[in-house]
């Protein structure tokens, strides 16, 4: 479990968190959502102590981030950040896999075994021999998602990890979060993109102004226009279909995605 | 209107790969158009935007077919330089484009090559900052600027050489959804206002969709789309691969599928909501 306890942070002046309480189990999947500014990424860098506290305390386990190493923090806890191409520098998309492993001081059989089965779960496993500078975009965000799965961490950080992909990348990414979750890892995105979100329905937990603003389920949070627009969001766009005829009593409450529009429409057309 | 740039049976093969990254690419493009340049990842997007910019052929090395005109100019005899004159190009990450300290000195960079008295430089920074609705930024120190701010003043260093033609490469994608919405009000505008003939390369339909007034879809190195938003949207859903496809229009050709006739695949959430209302559920 990622204990926050009456978290502030401040880089020197302002505080960017202020009093950030969150609990997150085993096995669970959160979107922390929130306008651009708004201190997602700087809460999600104190779950791997790359950031300690100001003030209060943030537990991973039984480790307190203030004291424990990054090295056994990074163990448990991997961050995969917005912009991976700047961080290969191995020669094949194996030996940069491989790297992150060798950090660890894992021994041969374990990185072959490990190796196979991250880039087997990436759909990465035809690409073994490329150069890493050689993949699509798309193709680099998995290779860094690759690495940081590598050592088998317990919780797992995704910054922003729609942005910029295409349909089918989305589609991989969903897959490859539905199979993490039901391995019972944690992961953590990081991200404004409300269809994304609208679309798998993880808790949510809403920020604004380096504060925790809501906390609860996607179809709730999701659908309450005014607390979206006030944190900077917009809501997803099913909503503005589907709000009239909640308005006037034909579906129970707002609906957030497509999928479940078209399922409520067809219940209604047959009666 | 007349033609600012076409392609002509255009091709390129990078050095070092086997096949041809695009091929047979014939289109063109007019001035005042705002035009969209989508597919998935890999299709062959940023290769045509380096052909446009001249970086194919004078900077990527490798094979190419055919030609791409610039007013009826070969990029092949044109430099890269002269070419960025007229058709202006913004990356994808902000900090790739942003290297001074201050914006008024990043802005001016550009027009540091062109001779101008220095009172001229300031001039025209001030006004481009102003026509963005950032002339309160002119001071500023770079890194400390939110994503959204950043965005607008690479776009400003663009811009500032009054280029006829903008180039986004996925320009919204790490922008807020905020930040993302007044991008597109902004490329309208600069688009209606002062006649710059925009080309957004991105796979998100969504923002875009009210401004951008016909899609080009590449494919595997092919063009397999060339039509108006509208069409494409009504007829050629099956062509527009890899594109994240708004909710709306989804919704429209799943009661087109039902048997329904709703008007337009582009249409506002509220009309599309009455319509059901009045003829799906019919409240």
């Amino acid at each position: 479990m990622i204990l926050v306890e009456d978290l502030w942070f401040t880089y020197g002046e302002d505080f960017i968190l202020k009093n950030i309480n969150l609990e997150i189990g085993k096995g669970e999947f959160i979107a922390i959502m929130g306008d651009n500014g708004a201190g997602k990424t700087t809460l999600v860098k104190h779950f791997n102590g790359l950031l300690k506290p100001s003030k209060g305390k943030v537990i991973v386990d039984d480790l307190d981030t203030s004291k424990a190493s990054i090295y056994d923090l990074s163990r448990k806890v991997a961050l995969v950040f917005q912009y991976p191409e700047k961080m290969f520098f191995s020669e094949t998309v194996w030996d940069e896999v491989n790297f992150a492993l060798k950090n660890f001081g894992f021994d041969e059989d374990y990185r072959i075994h490990r190796i196979n089965k991250v880039l087997a779960l990436l759909w990465l496993d035809g690409l073994k021999d490329r150069s890493p500078f050689t993949l699509s975009g798309g193709e680099q965000r998995r290779l860094a998602l690759a690495c940081a799965l590598a050592w088998d961490p317990d919780y797992i950080v995704l910054d922003e990890p729609t942005a910029g992909q295409d349909k089918y990348q989305r589609e991989i990414l969903t897959k490859i979060i539905q199979v993490l979750v039901e391995q019972e890892k944690s992961v953590i995105i990081v991200t404004h993109d409300i269809e994304f979100v609208a679309e798998l329905k993880p808790r949510v937990v809403l920020m604004y102004n380096g504060e925790i603003v809501a906390d609860g389920a996607a179809e709730d949070i999701l659908s309450n226009e005014k607390l979206l627009r006030s944190s900077g969001l917009y809501p997803p766009s099913v909503i503005d279909v589907s709000r009239p005829l909640f308005d006037k009593g034909i579906i129970k409450k707002p609906i957030i995605n497509i999928h479940d529009f078209i399922a409520a429409l067809e219940m209604l057309a047959r009666g | 209107m007349s033609v600012i740039l076409e392609f002509k049976d255009f091709g390129f093969r990078y050095t070092g790969n086997k096949e041809f990254t695009v091929r047979d690419i014939n289109f063109r493009i007019r001035h005042g158009e705002f035009v969209m340049l989508s597919g998935p990842s890999g299709g062959g997007k940023t290769t045509l935007a380096r052909a446009m910019v001249g970086l194919i052929p004078h900077f990527y090395m490798g094979e190419m077919e055919g030609s791409v005109l610039i007013d009826g100019v070969s990029t092949k005899n044109k430099e890269v330089k002269e070419i960025s004159r007229t058709i202006g190009y913004v990356f994808q990450n902000p900090d790739n484009q942003i290297f001074m300290t201050t914006v008024i000195r990043d802005v001016a960079f550009r027009l540091e090559f062109m001779d101008l008295p220095k009172e001229e430089m300031i001039n025209r920074v001030r006004y481009i900052l102003d026509k963005l609705g950032i002339a309160d930024l002119m001071y500023r120190r770079v890194e400390t600027l939110s994503g959204g701010e950043k965005q607008k003043v690479a776009i400003a260093g663009v811009l500032v050489a009054q280029p006829k033609v903008l180039i986004l490469d996925e320009p919204t994608a790490y922008l807020s959804p905020k930040s993302a919405l007044g991008l597109m009000k902004l490329l309208d505008r600069l688009n209606k206002e002062l006649g710059i003939t925009i080309i957004l390369i991105d796979h998100r339909m969504d923002l875009a969709i009210q401004y951008v007034k016909r899609m080009i879809v590449l494919y595997n190195g092919r063009i397999v789309l060339d039509a108006s938003t509208k069409d494409a949207l009504e007829t050629a859903l099956d062509k527009l691969y890899g594109i994240n496809i708004p909710t709306i229009s989804r919704l429209y050709h799943i009661f087109k599928r039902w048997g329904y006739n709703p008007p337009s695949p582009i249409i506002e959430a509220e009309d599309l909501s009455r319509y059901i209302l009045k003829e799906v559920v019919k409240a």
